[in-house]
């Protein structure tokens, strides 16, 4: 499951490892080195920025094979208007479920995302106040006044701890992606943008770790001076509010983030090029208002906008790109262009970027998580058309993985029974078999997919077989000579099942058995146990068996009469709050200490991050009731469930008894969509 | 070892080779008059060999602790035993989990500490492929892990399921026939989706007859699922997996052997399919 301040972190390790020895742009000037901070700054600082500091826990979701599989993960953020807008990373809340915000005063609320910024790896959240003020709010300050040497104070969660503050220096006001991590580019990429093509990092040293993503980086003074978002011990990096505050007031003010775009690869100037200044055209999108305004493979951009352009490393390419990306869509850019010893002048009509990635949705019907080509992603496919939805995972032998032909990722379906595919809701999610137009690299062809939501069916009865209705340990060597007295090996009799052939037979707890059908019971340290039910288990039910039997210093001969096994326990799992429940078995009745009706039904087999997982609830949780109803049968647990389900109810209690003590456990369900 | 046609009288063993077009079932066969070529096995046997897909999900835990979800494709081979469509297979094929789970219970160890490890699977998408391409979903009744055997049918609630239903092709067990020790068998497969799921014919020997406390021969070959013939062409049984012990601490070197079930404990397994607790 990824965890993404985890993520974030792992790929600070990189980052830290090769930028060591690096400086930043700054300290050459000789700028003067501020003073170390006190205590008490750092206590004047903690009273300002922690009332406006939340902590956040979101469940989230990622494509997997064909779903949207949920993950829990924890962040930190701060509060930044009385409204309750919560600033934090993408990463932390941008592809999020639901989302809970610990605040300072204690409440936990839950909050909604009001918009999201992969490429400035920055999201905004609103808290669920209820008319009730926020604890405190933080201020923005400024990320471009800060030098090499200045005191920061990182505030967060740090794995998720409760709120924390950590003191340090800038360490470099400029951290970039260095070029040799071009090879890495897909593992640092966020929904298939690269942070550093926009971000230079602000490097410091206070102490980070996973959780205090998305928490303020702030200055002696408490205001924010950049978003944390890299770290790794004792150096991190922070997006500077130069760019954070003005995308989280955009995705205040519209939800979404407008960036420009003219479709040029540019890169810094080649070592062969020192001759004259600009940016490096390594190539030009066919179509694109670069291309249509004449740029070229070669060419060198020296201005734009009258502004002169420089780009001879990694660490300009972010303010160059910047540059585009600002410019108001639909606008002229005036590009003055160097090649062939000429100086040339261009303009170039920007157009609306959109995201590198459409959004990930998913059709269970389909086995499929899909999204919709964007501009970024089509010119990636090398496709003049972003109409189309490409399907990015598919469920191992599901529907489209079962198609004709099958589908697979990164398959494009324009169109359905001959009509275009332009957006989700144009592909059909039941019916019959759906004809489809599918694009496969330059591969053209029709597919025909059977749309199944069925839901998975119960599990398959067990075969029977024999039962003694015993639960045994081995009794090995060491433990015979132990005991002494000529004690031979075998299996120890630690329970017997009330009404079973081995009570009827007369077995008592704390019997040996050392014989079966009159062979001896080999004991060879594993799997004993196992073995010897098994081998009762083939005989059939109504037969007589020998069993050898060591009593008090006695052995003697039992013959006991299998019964069948009883049924296979019945099993309920509830699709919505992903947990199911079971009745136990004779053997656990007798181990857990059940009287006969007494409620009680096991928890298995909870889905990671899924609800019951989130509210807490165990595995082998004892199951007694639901919402005050008493659960003795899975019948009733299921009743009570879908009572609740058709009540689309705001919570759902679990009474559990755990390792001796019982609990209530409260579940916060997404109930489906009605139709 | 082959043994004459004549002492296997009492091998009542038919073939029903329904049709498919909406006709009748075909008429039983009831054995060859000489030991067959493969042709005419494939031609007499191979329609009842089904394709099985779908998907499974496998959970583990290690000592409690649960490892996310992987999902697989179920790619498998099947025998259709009657004409409704039932589905005799190998447990460890239509649930790959359940091999590791038995291994792990058989011997789980590592070095030299205890492992519990429990597998959970769950199927979904199951379908049925008959001989002419129809695919119809399918639900799986009931897995005897101990023998190794699953019984799956045509979901009954399925249109295409109820189309199909009484016209299924197939291999009608209705007795036992016999092997005895070094006696030559044939297992009937298919290959894989590589070689276009073409049918294959493996001999292969009966090295041990086991009558206690279920009665199966040990052979030294053949796939699971497989079905099991006699040299002249009558069905013995299914093939399948009887793991034994595992040793970790020597490379995971697993005693396994193919045993054939025989057709009569078949039948007892899908009499208790069809009974209301299974189904």
């Amino acid at each position: 499951m990824p965890r993404p301040s985890i993520i974030l972190t792992a790929s600070a390790t990189l980052i830290a490892l090769a930028l060591a020895g690096c400086g930043g742009d700054r300290p050459a000037t000789g700028a003067a080195v501020a003073a170390p901070a006190s205590s008490v700054e750092a206590q004047t600082v903690a009273a300002r920025v922690l009332p406006s500091l939340v902590r956040i826990r979101v469940v989230g979701v990622n494509p997997r094979q064909g779903k949207l599989d949920k993950y829990e993960s924890a962040g930190s953020g701060a509060i930044i208007d009385a409204t309750g807008h919560v600033v934090t990373n993408h990463h932390v809340a941008g592809k999020v479920r639901r989302v809970w915000c610990d605040l300072s005063d204690g409440r936990q609320v839950e909050a909604d995302l009001v918009g999201t910024d992969p490429l400035a790896d920055i999201a905004v959240l609103r808290l669920r106040l209820g008319g009730k003020p926020v604890p405190g709010i933080a201020t923005w300050g400024d990320s471009d006044s800060l030098r090499v040497g200045d005191p920061v104070y990182a505030c967060g969660s740090p794995v998720a701890l409760s709120s924390s503050v950590t003191a340090g220096i800038v360490s470099n006001t400029r951290m970039v992606m260095p070029d040799f991590f071009a090879r890495w580019a897909d593992f640092f990429a966020m929904d298939g943008e690269q942070v550093g093509d926009l971000v230079r990092w602000i490097g410091h040293d206070a102490v980070i770790f996973g959780g205090n993503s998305g928490g303020p980086l702030v200055d002696r003074a408490g205001k924010i001076v950049g978003v944390n978002e890299i770290g790794l011990g004792s150096m991190g990096g922070a997006i500077p509010t130069v760019i954070a505050r003005p995308v989280a007031e955009e995705l205040i003010r519209s939800g979404t983030v407008a960036r420009s775009w003219i479709g040029l690869d540019v890169q810094p100037r080649l070592p062969a090029r020192a001759d004259h200044r600009g940016a490096l055209v390594g190539g030009v999108t066919p179509g694109s208002p670069a291309a249509v305004a004449g740029l070229r493979a070669g060419d060198l951009v020296t201005a734009i906008d009258g502004e002169a352009i420089d780009v001879r490393s990694p660490e300009e390419l972010p303010g160059f790109n910047r540059r585009i990306l600002i410019a108001p869509i639909g606008s002229d850019l005036k590009l003055a262009i160097y090649r062939d010893g000429k100086e040339l002048a261009v303009v170039a009509r920007t157009q609306a970027r959109g995201a590198a990635l459409g959004h990930d949705d998913e059709i269970l019907s389909w086995g499929v998580t899909v999204r919709p080509l964007t501009r970024l992603s089509a010119v990636a496919k090398e496709r003049a058309s972003a109409n189309g939805i490409e399907i990015a995972t598919v469920q191992p032998g599901g529907p489209a993985d079962s198609a004709h032909p099958r589908l697979e990722a990164g398959d494009i379906i324009t169109a359905v029974a001959g009509k275009p595919v332009l957006a989700l809701k144009d592909l059909p999610t039941s019916g019959g078999p759906v004809l489809l137009s599918v694009e496969r690299k330059r591969l053209r062809f029709t597919a025909a997919l059977n749309p199944s939501d069925a839901e998975p069916p119960p599990p398959p009865a067990e075969a029977g077989g024999a039962w003694l209705g015993l639960a045994l340990l081995p009794h090995d060597a060491t433990l015979a000579e132990a005991l002494g007295k000529g004690t031979p090996v075998g299996l120890q009799v630690t329970l017997v099942v009330p009404g079973s052939p081995a009570e009827t037979a007369g077995l008592k707890v704390g019997d040996l058995l050392t014989h079966f059908e009159n062979e001896p019971i080999e004991i060879t340290g594993t799997g004993d146990v196992d073995r010897f039910t098994a081998q009762v288990r083939r005989y059939k039910a109504g037969l007589s068996v020998n069993l050898g039997l060591f009593r008090t210093g006695t052995t003697s001969t039992v013959a006991v009469t299998l019964a069948a096994q009883p049924p296979t326990p019945r099993r309920y799992r509830d699709r919505v709050l992903e947990f199911s429940c079971r009745e136990p078995s004779a053997e656990e009745r007798a181990e857990r200490g059940l009287s006969a009706g007494q409620p009680g039904l096991i928890i298995e087999g909870i889905q990671n991050a899924g609800w019951a997982d989130v509210a807490g609830l165990s595995e082998e949780d004892l199951l007694l009731a639901i919402d005050a109803t008493p659960t003795p049968t899975v019948a009733a647990a299921q009743t009570a469930l879908t009572a609740a389900r058709t009540a689309r109810a705001a919570t759902v209690v679990l009474h559990v008894h755990r390792k001796g003590h019982s609990r209530y456990v409260t579940i916060l369900p997404e109930w489906p969509r009605t139709p | 070892m082959s043994r004459p046609y004549s002492a296997a009288l009492l091998s009542t063993f038919v073939i029903l080779l329904g049709s498919l077009g909406g006709a009748s079932a075909a008429e039983p066969i009831v054995g060859p008059a000489a030991a067959p070529s493969a042709k005419e096995i494939f031609t007499r046997f191979g329609p009842a060999l089904v394709q099985l897909s779908g998907t499974v999900k496998t959970t583990m835990k290690f000592s409690g602790n649960a490892m996310p979800g992987r999902e697989s494709r179920l790619d498998a081979a099947g025998v259709v035993i009657d004409a409704d469509g039932t589905v005799i297979t190998s447990a460890n094929v239509v649930d790959p989990g359940r091999m590791m789970q038995k291994a792990m219970k058989a011997g789980g160890s590592m070095s030299g500490m205890d492992m519990k490890m429990d597998v959970a699977s769950e199927h979904s998408n199951l379908r049925l492929r008959a001989p002419d391409g129809t695919q119809v979903p399918a639900v799986l009744v009931i897995i005897d892990g101990d023998r190794d055997l699953a019984v799956l049918r045509p979901d009954a609630k399925d249109a295409a399921a109820q189309k199909m239903a009484g016209k299924w092709p197939a291999l009608a067990a209705v007795a036992t026939d016999k092997a005895e020790v070094l006696d030559q068998i044939l297992v009937l497969g298919r290959l894989g989706a590589q070689f276009d799921r073409q049918f294959a014919l493996t001999p292969v020997q009966v090295t041990a007859q086991i009558s206690k406390p279920r009665p199966c021969w040990i052979v030294n070959g053949g796939s699971p699922g497989g079905v099991a013939l006699t040299r002249d062409g009558r069905y013995l049984g299914l093939i399948t997996i009887q793991l034994g012990e595992v040793d970790f601490s020597s490379m995971m070197s697993a005693s396994q052997g193919m045993a054939v079930v025989p057709a009569a404990e078949i039948l007892e397994l899908v009499k208790s399919a069809n009974a209301p607790a299974a189904k």
